[in-house]
């Protein structure tokens, strides 16, 4: 059995999860199920990296999006009220336009994706160097400021958390 | 097939074990377990009291920060790691940097400490 074949297989099987996973996570009634097949979804596209030969994407993939991501949308989920149905029929009311768009969008995707000859686009192996190399040398400062973004955002929270709590106190 | 691939193969590999073992003996339970259903058993475990509402009540907001504040530092180790590979490469300078960055979480940190919202209550 040739790598290529298997490579071919492994695909198959992820493509399918992922299709499969999006589709239960708009289908699927219950929020919190579909927000953990969204996590389910990140984590076969982390294989997908992983197939291209993107380890450092695929290991960020799993950290942020797997990680922090899915856990910011679920405790988004429990902050929600549970009678909100009605946007679930709101959605669901627009499959035959969803399906219109769809095969119209999948036209061009296709035409461009069938234009790889090549199909292994990337190097295999650790990109993690030249990356660092990249970020700690050329980008330093948007990478200082980015820690200033992250600042905010947890200043933000707090600012707004914390007057709710007093409101409710 | 390279060496690369191969290792990677070894963890899609250790997924579908594992899949495959918990379907097998989840299987195996529901097939010999007898199962008899009353609307005790069914009921949501609540340490022996009776249940009051539902199991989905909406979370007080001030666990949002608790959130947040991984995410946060789950965005730190994405910085840390990069910069651990070549951290001989790049020396003090790296150093600073990276000193600089974590400084300025600190600061949030601390921030999130003395407004008290650390605080599990």
């Amino acid at each position: 059995m040739t790598f290529d074949f298997l490579e071919m297989v492994l695909f198959a099987i992820l493509a399918i999860a992922i299709v499969g996973a999006g589709a239960a996570v708009v289908l699927v009634g219950r929020i919190t199920s579909a927000a953990l097949f969204m996590a389910f979804t990140f984590l076969c596209m982390a294989g997908m990296f992983l197939l291209l030969g993107a380890e450092t994407i695929a290991a960020f993939q799993v950290l942020i999006y797997v990680g922090a991501i899915t856990v910011l949308i679920l405790y988004g989920v429990m902050f929600t009220p549970q009678g909100s149905r009605d946007y679930g029929l709101f959605f669901q009311k627009q499959t035959p336009w969803a399906i219109v768009f769809v095969a119209f969008l999948a036209v061009p995707v296709m035409v461009f994706a069938s234009s790889f000859q090549d199909g292994r686009p990337l190097a295999r192996g650790g990109d993690l160097v030249p990356l660092a190399t990249s970020l700690f040398g050329d980008f330093a400062y948007p990478f200082e400021v980015a820690s200033v973004l992250l600042l905010a955002a947890l200043v933000g929270a707090i600012v707004l958390v914390k007057r709710d709590d007093e409101e409710i106190r | 097939m390279p060496d690369y691939n191969l290792s990677y193969f070894y963890v899609f590999a250790f997924f579908v074990a594992a899949a495959i073992f918990i379907t097998l003996l989840l299987g195996l339970a529901r097939l010999i377990a007898p199962r008899k259903v009353t609307v005790e058993k069914a009921r949501t475990y609540e340490s022996g009291e009776e249940p009051v509402g539902q199991a989905w009540s909406r979370y007080p907001t001030h666990f949002y920060v608790f959130a947040l504040l991984f995410v946060v530092f789950d965005v730190e180790v994405i910085f840390l790691f990069p910069w651990a590979v070549l951290f001989r490469t790049l020396g003090w300078y790296g150093l600073v940097e990276m000193v600089i960055f974590i400084a300025i979480l600190v600061v949030g940190l601390y921030y999130a400490w003395r407004k008290k919202a650390l605080n599990w209550y």
